[in-house]
């Protein structure tokens, strides 16, 4: 799976399981600030949906990786 | 070579070191039986039936320390693990205790998600969690905000969340009653976003408590 196919499941995964607006959500755009405006419960719900897609756990991992779609696919290629 | 001797040797002492915690535990369980006499009000038979099959997320209001070693008593030490914070969890002292008994530690400062690892582990194994949804101890009584951590386990495990009030305050031979009432009916695997449906979840699961405890 190259980085182009992990940021689609990863925007797959936040639509379906967030609820996130398909036309907001970009590669580059900030999940937990006002636009998007996720929280940290909402990050144990990425957690899972990343490690059961991807098999790649993330616990114990700082705020980083959460900025935005970019991010988490870089940790994720990273991490696979 | 000595690895190889070392290894059965620690795994007995892990063993008899388990061991003494549970019977000094149980010794700590018979002081709060004649101290507090516990007395369990069940809400129906569901309840009671619910309880007993285990697998369920159980959730008290937390007015003591002592509820945490209270309730697994009155509930089974064996079927109920406790989720703990990170920082009494790692107490020294007390932290062998912790270890060789059923507790789960959370770390509330930071992204923890191996509690819910643990906790999954646990439901799947019959046992029953215990969570403290205020996540601190109440300094009045009255019940502070519930976070809704213990409905993303929820949501994960499809485990149903029953509600515990513990009231009496740990008065020396002063019977403390633990209400246990029916499965809260609040669907936390439904779609959207958690930090929305969730809190709402922990709201009524607040609001269920606070009922209960009136």
């Amino acid at each position: 799976m190259n980085e182009e196919q992990i940021a689609a499941k990863i925007k797959e995964l936040l639509i379906e399981n967030l609820g996130i607006d398909e036309d907001v959500l970009t590669d580059e755009i900030p999940l937990f600030e006002d636009e998007i405006g996720l929280d940290s419960i909402d990050s144990l719900e990425i957690i899972a949906a990343i490690d059961e897609t991807f098999g790649v756990s993330m616990t114990g991992v700082g705020k980083e990786p959460f900025y935005n779609v970019a991010s988490l696919t870089a940790y994720v290629a990273e991490n696979m | 070579m000595n690895e190889k001797i070392l290894e059965p040797v620690l795994f007995v002492g892990e063993k008899v070191f388990n061991f003494i915690s549970k019977v000094i535990f149980c010794g700590w369980c018979i002081w709060n039986h004649i101290c507090y006499m516990p007395r369990l009000i069940w809400e129906s038979k569901e309840a009671k039936n619910t309880l007993k099959n285990g697998g369920n997320i159980l959730i008290a209001n937390h007015t003591s320390h002592k509820d945490g070693s209270f309730l697994p008593h009155v509930l089974g030490i064996d079927k109920t693990a406790v989720l703990v914070t990170r920082k009494w969890y790692d107490k020294k002292g007390i932290n062998l205790f912790f270890k060789a008994l059923n507790y789960i530690p959370i770390n509330l400062e930071e992204t923890d998600t191996e509690w819910e690892e643990k906790a999954k582990a646990a439901l799947e194994k019959g046992m029953n969690v215990l969570i403290f949804p205020e996540g601190k101890l109440s300094p009045d009584g009255m019940l502070q905000e519930f976070l809704p951590g213990f409905l993303i386990l929820a949501r994960h495990t499809g485990a149903r969340v029953i509600p515990l009030a513990v009231s009496g305050g740990y008065q020396m031979l002063k019977r403390e009653t633990v209400k246990i009432g029916n499965p809260i009916d609040f669907d936390a695997s439904q779609k959207g976003r958690p930090s929305v449906i969730l809190k709402k979840g922990a709201e009524i699961c607040k609001d269920t408590i606070k009922n209960m405890m009136e």
